[in-house]
């Protein structure tokens, strides 16, 4: 409408502004937009402490077994028989019988006591598996009290914590959707690219490619084609598969808007100078035309990595994915599928907000990338 | 009601308008106390630079601001007739809710607007026809024939039927010189020319038989020939229609040749307003004329450069203190025009011009001034 | 307009002819297949006459022809409706589908009138009161509900109705009515049972149409021919329903057809298999976690049936609705 008095001439004043680059513009954008400051954060965090440094953060290693199966979550104690303890505590737990329902399970023992320690010195791990260490955030001493043991989340069937778990679980879960994403660009741009940029023959065998993909329900054709990973794989080879596949089926959207962008750009005064100073078509492309696109390609990404991730979680978790002895979120799913598990063992349900918060802060700091790329698009 | 009495002669006065609106870095003030009035059955032009406030005059009239903007004060005086009775009532658009039944009646029925986007003004999933028998079916009513039962019946509705309102759109069509206009009262928008759009646009307006028609930039986004032909119609259904029109462009060839009134505005004021004769041979305001010497002439000199106005238009956020216009101004008067603000007064043949070259007591001080 | 829907009809047809092909060498891929399962576990439990019963089934199901031939027989049999055998349920594929095609329609049109009875009113109250208290909290939730997809959801309820409540809420029917024949007592409890896993089903849908309207609606908003249209003297409600969301709604059809739909009855497959429901989407999981290959890649295939049934119809609406397309 043209009735708006044009959205402040910024640059008038602050003229500094737009003298500034382009990214350092995005950076300022980006900024300003809280929600997706705290995204990013976020993100930041879970793949910092699930990625790079679970060992620290955990209590135990992530196959450290223990007598205590499907033990319920013990609450961190600050009192003790009314009084306040300055070392907070777990309480022990306690083996009990049901006879009707013929089920052992656990009780809290309030007669025993474990304090919790900071950068407690217990198993022995390498940090990103270089760094030898055996420090641990928090933990129970085990030179203090050598039958101590904290389970914040409870433990799973074998007996393992559960916390530790979700941890490590992020480790797989959170990187699949990272590779996962980073292949799908790699074919979805390059493609793109080529089909834009050659049209005629090459596009059309591209578009019909993506169509033909873009044909299929994706989770089910995920499904079959996980379930047709040979089960004699090893562990990593699934893993791998599985990237592969997840991004195999994806990249057929991002290719197209790719080739729509380039189709776009091939036309813009850059590149058609670039190409009369005789820069060769791979040149054009890698030099010009991606980097025209690079804005639009991260949107996407950010915005489709949570996707992969739920991707694989379902998968694992109906049992097609990932397989144990790999630990993901979903393979951590897989083992509450079943109502009697929901019933028993409740609190391995504590995954699930572990993986919505990582959904929520992928999508918050793609709507702010989205805002923040664009930045003389306003509002 | 306003207790303000209008002449008879006059259809809309515009007084003091103020509109403001409200963006991120704070209050543009988009109109600073305009002043107009058109008369009945006339042309009045108004012409500025982008940004000068034309079209937020004309969305003001109409009660259309964006939804950041707000009449901050100001009358807008419209003198309503009754077809019936002929008595006449004075209406102050400005306090108008833009939302009321009133409003909503002048819009389309009494005033009628059209676009300078002709390409999208219409709804491009609906016809012609349904454009234009919308309008006659929301402000024309059925006029009433005594024992008809039929139109009895429909008065009781109050509303002309399907039908007919499909009539009436065809003959409008055919009034704005669509040809075959039976056919394209079901084209659909895309598959008209932009010429053919305006037209359409002009049939809506028209169809109710509004007093006064703004057209805000009508013929901007058509090529030459087509230009002249919707202004010639123009013309024609003024001629047929009597309206008022109120023509914002910033073409001063065009304006020459449609308008009987001239307003000048610059920064959300009229610099100057008064006949096309007075503000085309004997211009008082140093903005019009410098807007005039902008214009290229048949025999001119060879070699001669066309004149340009020296500087830019000032940004909403830093227009200069006293006349908005003195950084810009040939005729400036240093420690004058920076510091008083200029009020529109009589000049030349008749105009008003908001300039201090023509207030008599800065004159004077200024004279004094230098003899001192 | 008639060419238009030979041609898109025609399409459709050949793209189901690839689908299927890659459907049936994708079930066909894994080595270990179902037989063999079958054999280990005969062998297992000591039973001698495996192996030439599983020759003998082997035999049956056509195993021992190649790959190409195998296709092009299964592909002509599907045509005629003969979709193979389920090796798991002993039971012809087409009756495992057949019983449970009804159910799973009748999920998708619930959730699907869900999404759109929920999202479109509010997505064009965010639009036409942009920034208000209403349009943030509106925001909000749809881009909470965004990040919970379905199936997650449905575990977590099926948390809290397990631990707190005794409601049964697993399947579609009562017990009672579980497999008593069609009345209309049953009718009722099928609609008690089906809102539930129809709400969860469609939330992330109606998330992520809230935001496409709103977004679309205010884009249309900003259209001279909105302002033109107040201009005639329209009720502000007029031009918002009459005009702005007409063509606010046009990309919706295109979407509903090529992502609500099939993202509908993908994600109730998810939610279903959550809840024990006895739609289609549970029975394809279990088929691929067993290998059963005849009844997953029919179900697959199945699928992809609805997807390009769906943008078919979504492109023809789209070209009745809109007569910018009906041109081409």
């Amino acid at each position: 409408m043209s009735t708006a008095v044009p959205e402040p001439f910024a640059e008038e004043q602050n003229a500094k502004e737009i003298s500034q680059n382009y990214w350092v513009l995005v950076w300022w954008r980006f900024r300003q937009n809280k929600l997706a400051m705290f995204g990013g954060f976020l993100i930041l965090a879970y793949y910092f402490v699930c990625a790079l440094t679970a060992e620290f953060w955990s209590p135990y290693l992530v196959d450290t077994v223990s007598d205590y199966l499907e033990a319920p979550p013990q609450r961190l104690q600050f009192r003790h028989e009314g009084r306040f303890q300055a070392r907070p505590f777990v309480y022990g737990l306690k083996e009990e019988v049901d006879m009707q329902l013929r089920k052992r399970f656990f009780v809290v023992d309030e007669s025993v006591r474990y304090p919790i320690h900071l950068f407690v010195r217990a198993e022995e791990y390498r940090l990103a598996g270089l760094i030898p260490s055996n420090i641990h955030l928090f933990g129970v001493d085990p030179e203090e009290s050598p039958d101590g043991y904290v389970y914040l989340f409870g433990t799973d069937r074998l007996g393992r914590d559960l916390f530790t778990r979700i941890i490590y679980g992020g480790r797989l879960s959170l990187l699949i959707g990272l590779i996962g994403q980073f292949l799908t660009i790699t074919f979805g741009a390059t493609l793109g690219v080529i089909s834009g940029w050659y049209g005629r023959l090459v596009d059309l065998v591209v578009q019909r490619i993506t169509e033909f993909l873009s044909a299929f329900p994706d989770i089910p054709l995920f499904m079959a084609l996980a379930a047709a990973i040979p089960p004699e794989w090893s562990p990593i080879a699934v893993y791998f598969m599985l990237t592969i596949i997840l991004a195999c089926v994806r990249w057929g959207g991002l290719a197209r808007q790719v080739r729509g962008l380039v189709l776009s750009l091939r036309e813009r005064e850059y590149v058609l100078a670039a190409q009369s100073f005789g820069s060769n078509d791979w040149r054009v492309m890698f030099r010009h035309l991606i980097p025209g696109a690079t804005s639009h390609i991260i949107v996407i990404s950010t915005l489709a990595i949570p996707g992969m991730i739920l991707a694989e979680t379902a998968l694992s978790w109906l049992g097609l994915g990932l397989r144990p002895p790999l630990t993901s979120w979903g393979v951590l799913l897989y083992e509450v599928s079943g109502i009697r598990a929901i019933q028993f063992s409740p609190w391995m349900l504590i995954t699930i907000p572990v993986i919505i918060g990582a959904i929520w802060g992928f999508n918050m700091l793609g709507d702010g990338l989205r805002d923040a790329l664009d930045p003389y698009g306003g509002q | 009601m306003a207790t303000a009495t209008l002449d008879s002669e006059v259809l809309l006065d515009i007084r003091d308008l103020q509109v403001h609106f409200d963006v991120r870095r704070g209050t543009v003030r988009a109109l600073e106390g305009v002043n107009f009035t058109i008369r009945k059955s006339k042309t009045l032009g108004v012409i500025g630079e982008s940004g000068s406030g034309k079209s937020v005059t004309a969305r003001a009239i109409m009660q259309l601001l964006a939804k950041n903007g707000s009449i901050v004060s100001g009358e807008m005086l419209y003198n309503r007739q009754r077809d019936d009775s002929g008595d006449s009532e004075l209406i102050d658009i400005a306090q108008q809710p833009s939302d009321s039944q009133l409003m909503r009646d002048l819009r389309g029925g009494e005033i009628a607007m059209i676009f300078q986007e002709p390409m999208s003004s219409l709804t491009p999933v609906y016809t012609a026809g349904l454009h234009i028998g919308e309008s006659i079916q929301l402000h024309l009513k059925p006029r009433q024939t005594v024992g008809d039962q039929m139109a009895k019946a429909i008065a009781r509705q109050n509303r002309i039927p399907r039908e007919e309102a499909r009539q009436i759109a065809v003959e409008m069509l055919d009034k704005v010189g669509i040809p075959r206009p039976e056919e394209r009262v079901v084209s659909y928008p895309h598959e008209l020319s932009g010429g053919q759009r305006q037209r359409v646009m002009i049939a809506i307006a028209l169809s109710c038989g509004p007093k006064l028609l703004i057209a805000d930039e009508p013929t901007t986004a058509l090529d030459v020939t087509t230009q002249a032909q919707i202004n010639d119609l123009m013309l024609d259904l003024q001629e047929e229609f009597g309206m008022a029109i109120m023509y914002i462009t910033h073409d001063l060839g065009v304006i020459a040749e449609m308008a009987e009134d001239i307003a000048v505005m610059y920064l959300g004021r009229i610099v100057e307003q008064g006949t096309t004769d007075a503000i085309f041979y004997n211009p008082q305001h140093p903005y019009t004329r410098a807007l005039l010497r902008s214009i290229p002439r048949i025999g001119q000199t060879e070699g001669s450069r066309l004149e340009v106005i020296e500087g830019m238009v000032p940004d909403p956020f830093s227009i200069p203190t006293g006349c908005s216009f003195n950084n810009r101004c040939p005729d400036v008067m240093p420690g004058v025009c920076d510091a008083r603000m200029p009020e529109l007064l009589i000049a030349g043949d008749g105009q008003r011009a908001a300039c201090l070259l023509h207030d008599p007591d800065t004159m004077q001080e200024v004279t004094r001034a230098r003899v001192h | 307009m008639l060419s238009y829907i030979i041609r898109r009809v025609g399409y459709s047809v050949v793209m189901l002819v690839l689908v299927s092909f890659v459907g049936f060498v994708i079930i066909e891929l894994p080595p270990g297949d179902f037989l063999t399962q079958l054999l280990t576990e005969l062998e297992g439990r000591g039973d001698r006459s495996a192996e030439d019963r599983v020759t003998e089934l082997r035999l049956r199901y056509g195993l021992d022809i190649p790959l190409l031939p195998r296709y092009v027989k299964w592909a002509a049999n599907f045509v005629r409706g003969d979709f193979g055998e389920s090796f798991a349920l002993e039971r012809p594929v087409r009756e495992v589908i057949a019983q449970r095609f009804w159910l799973t329609c009748a999920l998708a049109v619930a959730s699907i009138l869900l999404v759109w009875i929920a999202a479109i009113p509010i997505g064009v109250f965010s639009a036409t009161n942009q920034y208000s208290i209403g349009d943030q909290i509106f925001t909000t939730i749809s881009f909470i509900g965004l990040g919970v997809p379905g199936f997650l959801l449905a575990l977590l309820l099926l948390f809290y109705v397990v631990q707190f409540t005794d409601v049964d809420i697993l399947g579609l029917f009562s017990r009672e009515y579980r497999d008593a024949p069609w009345s209309f007592a049953k009718f009722v409890d099928l609609l008690k049972h089906l809102w539930l896993p129809a709400l969860i089903g469609s939330i992330t849908g109606t998330a992520g149409l809230i935001r496409i309207m709103r977004g679309n609606l205010l884009d249309t908003l900003g259209q001279p021919f909105v302002e033109s249209a107040r201009a005639r003297g329209l009720k502000s409600r007029t031009v918002t329903w009459k005009h702005a969301v007409r063509m606010a709604i046009n990309p919706l059809i295109v979407i509903l057809g090529s992502e609500a739909l099939p993202g509908i009855i993908v994600g109730n497959a998810l939610v279903a298999t959550v809840l024990n429901l006895p739609t289609i989407g549970p029975e394809f999981v279990r088929a691929l976690q067993r290998q059963d290959m005849y009844l997953a890649g029919t179900t697959l295939v199945f699928f992809t049936l609805i997807l390009l049934v769906g943008n078919l119809l979504a492109d023809l609406a789209l070209a009745w609705l809109d007569p910018r397309i009906r041109l081409e």
